[in-house]
């Protein structure tokens, strides 16, 4: 019995440790988010205005599409819609079996190119090559099926622009998202690599042309802890990170790189679930002891809405796979960590993320196995698993706070009841949707563990991407007086 | 002992340990509830300022109604934009920048002359020194639109603001006034860059005119590579085409591939009957982005001696370049003096960049 009350006390003590040491540095890195944030739009205001050619880059938008029949049309509308140019867009159809080219020929009358040769990066064979009649700034592919990763590859090759961005066809982009993105890379031309957008969640707004009008927070819960969770993982820790140039990840959703550099070092990893995250620490690793002014940044205003998990079981088969790659990234990548020439990277956020993310679920997990336990055997001390309990609570709401202090200084997207949605569905999930990520990620540690590999899965697709008219009229727009 | 007692007993018997915990409770719960109450205190504020510029822009409109038409009475517009409040102003000012928009210069000239005679350009100049960036930066280019000379002075002074906001509208601002007291700060500014960015500086040297020719022959010694680059394009745009051609033709041989190819690209705007020879030897160099830049300059000249160059460039190992070459092809195809060859080549030659050249072409898009 000692020796159980042993352990017991000492994963007690780990856990109040981590969670001390958790708490301090995802308020830092919260309030520094926060601070940048305003920071940012107080010396901007609301004005933006970008840059005319030749000063600007041209973009190849690469939109990599599996059996996306349902969403692809409105999606690559909304591409060519976005005020941009010079600019292409090559959808890569990665093998689909559904009715997605079908759908691309009808809405765009597709005219097929010679597929010529020459490929740059290694993929699954191209079976096609098309252009559209109706918007020559269209391509599209058809390759045999090779996974995300193979499909972006495949349309690195094809793209012609000197920057190559990639979007997911459950995506939609706000109209100046480029031309925010691209001023970014002109601000600093010598040093800037690649640069990121913030990915905010598109179920239960409303979609007008391919643009988002009017964004809402879903009813269903699921997707609604989602619109919390975004803006916290985007606005509360994505600007901070940027701002020490310590970015490990620029969302597969939606991200820009320099092609030269991005077949430089090789293209997307096809052997990594986490491919997105695994190019942005591969620059890192590749580039900083070259280049070592090299940044990767975070732009907040330039903004993609992406259809979020509706239920359950894809968000679970969606969570399980990041954590898995989360995982690969960090083991693949290990050299860097808490070395100073990798700068922030090494020193701040490998550790950060191994901290948290790594350990953060497992010691989640054992912490609520615990108190379930002493709670069976009537043996918990209630007063120090309720403090406890108030004190997370109050932490992670805090988190959420800011992230939405932090979006409402610098965009004001969200109508006010969304606001209060927000608050809500973050401050609620601590009772469901954080135990049950938790729990996704150390049943993920423990598929990596052994070895497994979980596969993609299908996520339901076309229910947010399509057009819906306005529930109600939308509140009396409080647009701030210098937009 | 049991594990709950022997829990209980590591912390909560601390005597300080309850003290603490509600003191971390207190000083969380009242953080949240300001992040909170600031969201729906802003909110609010937002709510009420709409509905006051919403009225103030009625005012405004008649306000530059008058101003931009004349006679108007100067004492009263004066002692109207003096009383302008911090609400007010940005909007007055973004409501005569949207006017002056499609404004011709003797409009604006116009309208110049009635701020200096309300005083505004007064305002807009202590604006220069207001706290917050975007109310300097706003204010700059509302000086900048008005080509206001006597700014001249602070905007340069601007040019060292904190903000690189600031700085860049401060800039853009010189530019569009196009005095050449700028050019000093604005050559420094482009010779020594980071603290504005390259393309804005360019444009405002640009705006100059032949006084910044000199800025640009300088940035091409530049031993920074994203300042040659920009001065390539300077010399294209602001020296005679023949001169440029002459001056750029050595940047070809730059060390740097994103020299070379912006050389290339610059030479394809300045296009003449006779294209480079060191130009057309490019579509040979070992950066595949300097390859394709020159290829698709030379499809500018009408020039058919760059057929051999560019029909072997349609073997090139890289995709893009070989594309690039079957388009140059192409739209050599339709110029006057090189197309008869240029249509015979492509007639004769099968190669698949060639074709997807062919069939954009059909769609319009080369």
């Amino acid at each position: 019995m000692s020796v159980v009350i042993a352990i017991v006390l000492v994963i007690s003590v780990a856990i109040f440790a981590f969670f001390v040491v958790y708490s301090v540095a995802t308020l830092s890195l919260t309030a520094y988010s926060l601070f940048e944030g305003v920071q940012q739009k107080i010396e901007r205001g609301d004005r933006f205005r970008p840059l005319r050619r030749p000063l600007r880059s041209g973009i190849s938008l690469v939109v990599p599409a599996y059996n996306e029949e349902l969403v692809i049309v409105p999606a690559v509308r909304s591409l060519l819609g976005v005020d941009y140019e010079p600019l292409e867009v090559v959808v890569v159809d990665d093998g689909s079996v559904d009715g997605m080219f079908a759908v691309l020929d009808e809405a765009f009358d597709l005219r097929e190119l010679p597929l010529g040769d020459r490929f740059g990066l290694e993929t699954e064979p191209l079976q096609a090559l098309y252009v559209s009649a109706a918007d020559p700034r269209l391509h599209v592919a058809r390759k045999r099926n090779g996974g995300r990763s193979d499909a972006i590859n495949a349309g690195i090759n094809l793209a012609r622009h000197e920057l190559v961005g990639v979007v997911d066809a459950d995506s939609l982009l706000d109209r100046d998202a480029l031309a925010r993105i691209v001023e970014v890379f002109a601000a600093d031309p010598d040093r800037v690599v690649a640069v990121g957008g913030t990915v905010r969640i598109a179920n239960g707004g409303v979609i007008e042309d391919g643009v988002m009008t009017l964004p809402r927070v879903p009813v269903h819960g699921i997707q609604a802890s989602q619109v919390a969770e975004y803006l916290r993982s985007f606005l509360a820790t994505r600007i901070a990170w940027s701002a020490m140039n310590g970015l490990l990840i620029i969302s597969g959703a939606f991200g820009v790189f320099r092609r030269d550099l991005f077949r430089a070092v090789g293209g997307l990893s096809r052997d990594t679930l986490g491919e997105d995250m695994e190019l942005v620490m591969r620059l890192h690793e590749q580039l900083r002891p070259v280049r070592p002014g090299v940044r990767i940044e975070f732009a907040p205003d330039a903004t993609c809405w992406t259809e979020a998990p509706p239920g359950l079981r894809p968000l679970r088969v969606q969570r399980v796979r990041w954590h898995v790659g989360l995982l690969d990234n960090l083991r693949l990548h290990r050299r860097m960590l808490g070395r100073r020439r990798y700068g922030a990277v090494g020193l701040v956020s490998m550790p950060y993320t191994i901290l948290v993310e790594v350990f953060g679920p497992v010691l989640q997990v054992t912490g609520y196995a615990i108190v379930i336990v002493l709670a069976l055997f009537d043996e918990i001390a209630w007063e120090y698993a309720i403090a406890l309990l108030l004190i997370v609570l109050l932490v992670a709401q805090l988190q959420t706070a800011a992230a939405i202090l932090t979006e409402e200084i610098g965009f004001s997207r969200y109508r006010r009841r969304d606001l209060l949605l927000i608050g809500g569905w973050g401050l609620l999930e601590m009772f469901w949707y954080q135990p049950l990520s938790a729990l996704w990620r150390m049943w993920a540690t423990l598929l990596w563990l052994i070895g497994r590999r979980p596969g993609w899965g299908t996520i339901p697709r076309g229910a947010a991407l399509a057009p819906q008219p306005p529930a109600e009229a939308p509140e009396l727009a409080p647009a701030p007086l210098s937009r | 002992m049991e594990p709950a007692a022997l829990l209980a007993s590591t912390f909560a018997n601390q005597p300080w340990f309850w003290g603490a915990t509600a003191a971390i409770v207190v000083v969380l719960l009242l953080a949240n509830v300001a992040l909170f109450l600031f969201v729906y205190a802003r909110r609010l504020r937002e709510l009420v300022r709409a509905r006051r510029a919403a009225r103030f822009e009625l005012e405004a409109e008649q306000m530059l109604d008058e101003l931009t038409s004349s006679p108007h009475d100067p004492a009263r517009l004066r002692a109207r934009i003096r009383r302008l409040d911090e609400l007010e102003r940005p909007i007055a000012a973004r409501m005569l920048l949207e006017r002056l928009g499609p404004a011709s210069t003797a409009e604006r000239a116009a309208v110049l002359e009635a701020l200096r005679e309300t005083g505004a350009i007064d305002v807009l100049l202590r604006s220069l020194r207001r706290r917050e960036p975007w109310r300097r930066a706003l204010a700059a280019r509302t000086l900048g639109q008005v080509s206001a000379t006597e700014a001249v002075p602070a905007l340069i002074e601007r040019l060292d603001d904190n903000s690189r906001y600031v700085r860049e509208a401060a800039v853009r601002a010189l530019g569009r006034i196009g005095d050449e007291r700028a050019l000093p700060p604005l050559t420094d500014l482009f010779l020594n860059p980071g603290r504005a960015g390259a393309g804005i500086v360019y444009e405002a040297l640009l705006a100059l005119g032949d006084a910044s020719v000199p800025v640009f022959r300088e940035g091409l010694t530049s031993a920074t590579e994203s300042v040659r680059v920009t001065s390539c394009f300077g010399i294209a745009a602001s020296v005679e085409p023949e001169a440029a051609r002459c001056e750029l033709d050595p940047m070809l041989t730059d060390p740097a591939g994103e020299v070379r190819a912006a050389t290339c690209e610059t030479l394809g705007r300045i296009p003449s009957a006779t294209a480079p020879e060191a130009l057309a030897q490019t579509t040979r160099d070992p950066v595949p982005s300097v390859r394709r830049a020159a290829v698709s300059a030379l499809a500018s000249y009408d020039d058919s001696r760059s057929l051999p160059f560019l029909l072997s460039a349609l073997d090139d190992p890289e995709r893009d370049v070989a594309l690039r070459a079957g388009e140059a092809l192409v739209r050599l195809g339709r110029l006057p003096a090189a197309g008869g060859r240029a249509r015979a080549a492509i007639e004769d030659t099968e190669a698949w960049p060639l074709e997807t050249a062919l069939v954009l072409e059909s769609l319009g898009a080369v």
